[in-house]
């Protein structure tokens, strides 16, 4: 009981560092719900530009790209191979489509394998995706009234006015996937967690771990593993009330709570700050002088943040930065984040969390060893 | 009939190649304050560290209150209070704070704890301090601190290790009345230092060591019993020629005679009126001199005869 109440006693020295990060914390966590919350972005991001390639000019391919005109921008001018790469570099143009010759006849015919549309697009855009489902939609449909006895004329109207109160629908549903808050505003959450814990948890944990006190507390009557028990609690506890009100700032920002996938989130943050203590406490096993604290402050909660997936996201990393980042627990809690978005099975979700865990429990093993091995040395 | 509280056998401490502690012994009574004297490396912190289970060592046999000293005997280790060479505070907490957290490490119950905690205080003397930082102590205030820290949970066993480097003659002597009040009280200490003056002043038995051996023990006239130096007569003379410094060296029962610094230092063994023959042949000679005086020999001698180095001058 003593070793938890000196804790707090100790911890309380460290209130203004406490205070300041957390208001960083919260000044970043603010921004970044900033970004993205423009109200009208769905209308941009649903409309693409498509460059099309008509070599068929018969009914139904005018059809189709009509169709395809009342959600896109369709280009229709000759280019040069050179600047279609540019179009769609720059995102211009998120699909070029070749209509082969035959198409429209091969379509109507109904027999055989019909002629395929050709569609090149950047791999990982998703929109390109999006107009391609937006064409086999328009010509499934099409092809099944006709089935039911509609002339091409009749048939494509109709598809055309069923498929332009879905796509509103669809459309704008991905669009709230694709730029929800509640990933951004989460997705930088270690960062916040990770300079509060070092700010304040660590150099309690430190001052306890400094190679005087730790003597000192060796040749007294209380075994160390009691008190290292003690110091983790006290710190789990501590981090438990950062994340209480990190989630809840965050759940405000984000203006979602309550939901699956929020729950889902909390239990990524809740993973994520358990393998943080596991960090602390082991840390103090090293006899680092409280003093270094803001140094670790900064360098674990910068390297962890950046390489982890949490300042950039873990796709733009580079080759050895991945690599790298892929053994940090912080990758791992984006990791999660991205599947949760993405509507993994929770399975996946689970591995992600496993392995945070996993890395905690490693230093925090290493660490007890360490820890044993230096008592006995510097004494 | 007396209990033997520590017994150390044949220890040994290697560093590497250095051996700090070379087939040690010591044996600790109850109601001891026991001296453990010896110049800065002898190995004294180590055998305390060894006591204390902080260190393995290589060879030897510890026993504490006639059992043997394990690392994990907590039940042990509650009854051993020590104050450590450096001193070991947070720097965050109060004075009263400090000595409640290393005293709760011993004692559960809030209560008892509050009442030692306020008799430590009083002990030291911090009784003003109480809601000092660390930080805000001169060094003497601070290593009363760090005893109180120490002695807080009542021990039986005490150890004291250097408790009065760098600090100023009132604080001294207000720790070394507190160990010997300590010591009324009942607990057994050992004292470690390498002043022998303090050693001299308040303890019972003195264990003289040397690079981690044993060199000599007993108590303080034993030990000076022991050895042929029995009187230093010292004058203070200027320019003396080296042919009286040879003279006085053939006079009766002087072994020694060193000329230094102005000053004249006589070892003498045995006799009776060793001063007098002194002053004799200054006078028949016509010598001048500024003073005589005799002294009985000190620890420092007894360690000088053994280890023929000086303990003073291995001082830092
Ligand atoms: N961790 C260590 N590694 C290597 N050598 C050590 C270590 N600790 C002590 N020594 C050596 O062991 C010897 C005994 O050291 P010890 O600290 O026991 O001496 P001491 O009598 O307490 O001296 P002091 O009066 O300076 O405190 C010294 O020569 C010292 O250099
Ligand atoms: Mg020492």
């Amino acid at each position: 009981m003593i070793v938890f109440k000196t804790f707090f006693k100790v911890l309380s020295r460290y209130k203004f560092s406490m205070i300041m990060y957390l208001a960083i914390a919260l000044g970043i966590i603010t921004i970044m719900s900033g970004f993205n919350s423009s109200g009208n972005a769905s209308y941009y991001s649903v409309s693409q530009g498509i460059i099309v390639l008509d070599n068929d000019k018969s009914e139904v391919s005018r059809g189709l790209i009509k169709y395809l005109e009342t959600i896109n921008y369709i280009y229709e001018d000759s280019f040069s191979d050179e600047q279609i790469t540019d179009m769609m570099y720059y995102t211009k143009a998120s699909n070029y489509l070749v209509i082969p010759e035959g198409f429209g006849a091969s379509f109507l015919s109904g027999t055989g394998e019909p002629l395929k549309i050709e569609s090149t697009k950047e791999i990982d855009a998703r929109m390109g995706y999006t107009v391609e489902a937006e064409m086999d939609s328009y010509l499934n449909l099409t092809a099944n009234y006709m089935k039911g006895g509609y002339s091409f004329t009749e048939a494509d109207e109709l598809s055309r006015e069923s498929l332009a109160d879905m796509s509103a629908v669809n459309m704008v549903s991905e669009v709230v996937i694709q730029d929800d808050k509640i990933f951004t505003v989460f997705t930088i959450l270690p960062y916040a967690l990770l300079t509060l814990l070092c700010s304040a948890v660590l150099p309690v944990i430190l001052r306890f771990g400094t190679m005087l006190i730790n003597r000192r507390t060796g040749i007294s009557s209380m075994p160390s593993a009691k008190r290292q028990s003690m110091l983790a609690l006290a710190s789990a506890l501590v981090t438990i009330g950062f994340i209480c009100v990190l989630i809840f700032i965050s759940s405000l920002l984000s203006e979602e709570m309550f939901t699956a996938r929020w729950a889902l989130i909390a239990i990524d943050v809740f993973v994520f700050s358990m393998t943080a203590v596991m960090i602390i406490v082991a840390l103090s096993s090293f006899g680092i002088k409280p003093e270094a604290a803001p140094a670790i402050t900064n360098i674990v909660a910068l390297s962890f943040s950046f390489l982890g997936g949490i300042f950039v996201p873990i796709e733009h990393l580079g080759g050895t930065a991945k690599a790298i980042g892929q053994f940090l627990p912080t990758y791992w809690y984006s990791e999660a984040i991205n599947r949760i978005k993405s509507g993994s099975s929770f399975e996946e979700i689970l591995n992600c969390l496993l392995i945070q865990l996993l890395f905690g429990v490693m230093v925090l093993v290493i660490g007890l060893m360490v820890g044993k091995h230096n008592v006995k040395k510097t004494a | 009939m007396s209990e033997t509280i520590v017994e150390v056998k044949n220890l040994v401490k290697r560093y590497k190649e250095l051996i700090a502690l070379d087939n040690f012994n010591m044996s600790i009574e109850k109601g001891e304050v026991f001296g453990l004297l010896g110049p800065n490396g002898s190995g004294k912190t180590t055998t305390i560290n060894c006591i204390l289970s902080l260190l393995n060592y290589n060879n030897g046999e510890i026993k504490v209150f006639g059992e043997e000293m394990k690392n994990d005997r907590y039940d042990l280790k509650r009854k051993i209070g020590v104050v450590m060479q450096d001193v070991a505070v947070f720097d965050e907490l109060s004075v009263y704070d400090n000595i409640d957290y290393f005293c709760g490490l011993y004692i559960e119950d809030k209560e008892t704890r509050k009442k030692y905690v306020e008799e430590a205080i009083e002990f030291v003397g911090l009784e003003g301090f109480k809601k000092f930082k660390p930080k805000k102590l001169s060094g003497g205030l601070l290593r009363r601190l760090n005893i109180a820290c120490g002695i807080a949970h009542k021990p039986e066993l005490i150890i004291l290790d250097e408790p009065t480097v760098a600090v100023d003659p009132q604080s001294r002597n207000k720790i070394l009345e507190g160990i010997t009040e300590l010591n009324r009280n009942g607990a057994t200490i050992i004292y470690t230092s390498h002043y022998m003056e303090e050693v001299e002043q308040i303890c019972t038995h003195i264990l003289i060591m040397d690079k981690g051996k044993n060199v000599a023990e007993g108590t303080s006239d034993e030990l000076k019993r022991s050895i042929k130096n029995t009187e230093n007569v010292i004058v203070d003379v200027r320019n003396l020629d080296e042919k009286h410094v040879e003279a006085v060296k053939k006079l009766n029962h002087v072994y020694d005679v060193k000329y230094m610094s102005d000053r004249l230092t006589i070892k003498c063994a045995g006799g009776r009126h060793n001063i007098s023959h002194v002053i004799d042949y200054f006078a028949d000679n016509g010598l001048d001199y500024d003073r005589i005086y005799s002294e009985l020999p000190t620890l420092n001698d007894v360690f000088l005869e053994i280890t023929g180095t000086s303990l003073r001058d291995q001082e830092a």
